[in-house]
């Protein structure tokens, strides 16, 4: 099957000689909801901005549905739909005006434009807000309105920036339901530094550190990278030094996080936590961990 | 059909905002107001009514100028253009509703100073076809310079600095708003190798306001307008570009 998003050792060197691309391959299926992790200054962006065609590489290769990006930029644009990282709304339009005016410059008539805005308002809850203008709409529902405008579009490829940065808890939640709604047989690239919301929405994460991926697959499949599937919480950190022996251990805030070195060594761990009274969780290993474990490991 | 309904669409979602805050109204006035009140002070009416016909090409010609160069200040903050570059929208329809959504702002200030010249009769009915075709190509003009600005100029805030100067320059240093009587008579050539003195000279010369109304200066005139139009806008094409690189 030919894939959705083909990258092929992408580079990019900007003007004043930083490396933000080191060579970046990876391939994308149709459907996939595809999860670029890593800290801000990563390359995330600019890998993103390249494949939007916003960007020209300084080398390799990117095709979006077998077209090249750099020699037919026009015809990859008919194919995507994006929300930039640092996109603000305009405040004096409203939800409604932002989508129907976005479709029209895209080419669509005013029926469609109108039908289509509807729909995305109604797919992503903002339909009571239609007629409100952006600035009176909360952080959270102004993102939404970009999400919604770009949903609009049908495209078959989505290209979303950070799309939850800034937004509270619950924002941020409602903004993974219209995600998860953007699913129906569109491809969804996806950067973030927030490990949980690409836990929570990738079929595959790619781990991006230094302009480069370290990493690439299924939650599951990138925690069977890590040494132990599990991790204990221990609320005192004055045992550390006798609890050293049962794996690799951080202090962090007065708590010990212990990496058992088997699931035998779980059973010890909780028993000697009890023993002496402490409290104890046991937690499967998150993305955030084998994140730090992958870095770790290369510094 | 298709292009012209997208730079439509561009035009009314960039105007509207502009359109909703009425204390904008006052900004586009105020040059042309106090040029007016000085004018008039120092020379009454028959001064005063230059200032009329340069308040008619300053309002399009510096709607023009800054479009582009304040859409680009707006990108620094707002990143809403990224949308439109990753879309079947192109440059030069995202350039053309930029460029008529200022002209769509400017239109009531078109629609009041031209109402005041026919309604005081310095200028006939008979003159209302060349003004109208003035005024939108000096509109076009102001578009094509700031496209060009915008296309020369990598700091983004010191392309709003210059458009903004030169469209006040444009405007105030020649004789735009003042008879071009004024200027000594070898001076006058270059006076009318300015767009802007071009337009106000051509409206005057319509209204039987200016006595330089012998036909090589008509031409001349009208060749400054359409050439500098289309040499800016050259300019401009032959270096922007649609994504960065």
């Amino acid at each position: 099957m030919q894939p959705a998003i083909l990258l092929d050792d992408v580079r990019k060197t900007y003007k004043g000689g930083a490396n933000a691309l080191r060579g970046v391959s990876a391939s994308i299926q149709p459907g996939e909801i595809f999860c670029l992790v890593g800290p801000n200054g990563a390359g995330k962006t600019t890998l993103l901005r390249i494949v939007g065609t916003q960007l020209e590489p300084t080398s390799g290769s990117v095709s979006i549905l077998g077209i090249d990006v750099v020699r037919k930029p026009k015809e990859v644009r008919q194919h995507l739909g994006i929300v930039p990282q640092e996109a603000i709304t305009d405040p004096e339009l409203s939800a409604f005006e932002h989508i129907y005016y976005y479709l029209r410059a895209r080419g669509q008539s005013r029926r469609g434009a109108r039908e289509s805005a509807e729909r995305a308002l109604h797919l992503v809850g903002l339909w009571d807000h239609r007629g409100t203008m952006a600035v009176r709409l909360s952080g959270g529902l102004r993102r939404r309105i970009l999400i919604a405008m770009a949903i609009s579009t049908e495209a078959e490829i989505m290209l979303l920036d950070e799309p939850t940065t800034g937004l509270d808890p619950l924002a941020r939640r409602q903004v993974w339901h219209d995600l998860a709604a953007l699913k129906s047989g569109r491809t969804v690239l996806l950067t973030t530094h927030s490990m949980d919301e690409a836990e929570a929405l990738a079929d595959r994460v790619a781990i991006f550190h230094e302009g480069r991926i370290i990493a690439v697959g299924t939650v599951p499949q990138l925690r069977g990278k890590l040494p132990n599937r599990h991790k204990i919480y221990i609320e005192d950190g004055t045992h550390g030094a006798a609890l050293q022996r049962f794996g690799r251990m951080e202090e962090v805030a007065g708590k010990v996080v212990l990496y058992p070195e088997s699931d035998l060594a779980i059973d010890e761990v909780v028993h000697f936590a009890l023993t002496e009274n402490l409290p104890v969780s046991v937690l499967p290993t998150s993305l955030e961990d084998i994140y730090i474990h992958l870095i770790k490991e290369r510094t | 059909m298709r292009k012209l309904s997208q730079i439509f669409a561009i035009a009314q979602m960039m105007a509207l905002p502009q359109l909703r805050s009425p204390v904008t109204y006052a900004l586009i006035f105020t040059i042309p107001g106090m040029f007016l009140y000085l004018f008039w002070l120092v020379g009454g009416m028959g001064l005063g009514r230059h200032v009329l016909f340069g308040s008619l090409i300053a309002i399009p010609m510096n709607a023009g100028i800054i479009a582009l160069p304040q859409s680009i200040v707006a990108y620094k903050f707002r990143k809403l253009q990224d949308m439109y570059v990753a879309s079947p929208v192109n440059q030069f329809i995202y350039l053309m509703g930029n460029g008529l959504a200022r002209l769509l702002f400017a239109l009531p200030g078109i629609f009041f100073i031209g109402g005041i010249l026919l309604w005081a009769h310095y200028m006939p009915v008979s003159a209302l076809p060349v003004a109208i075709a003035v005024v939108l190509l000096s509109w076009a003009v102001g578009c094509a310079l700031g496209f060009m600005l915008a296309s020369f100029i990598s700091n983004v805030m010191v392309i709003s600095q210059i458009a903004n100067l030169l469209g006040l320059l444009m405007v105030m240093l020649p004789p735009v708003s003042y008879p071009i009587e004024l200027v000594g008579a070898r001076w006058r050539w270059l006076a009318l190798a300015v767009p802007s003195t071009s337009a106000a000279q051509l409206i005057k010369v319509a209204s039987g306001v200016s006595k330089l109304n012998s036909p090589p200066f008509i031409i001349f005139s009208w060749l400054v307008l359409v050439g500098s139009c289309v040499v800016f806008l050259w300019l401009a094409l032959s270096r922007s570009r649609w994504r960065e690189c």
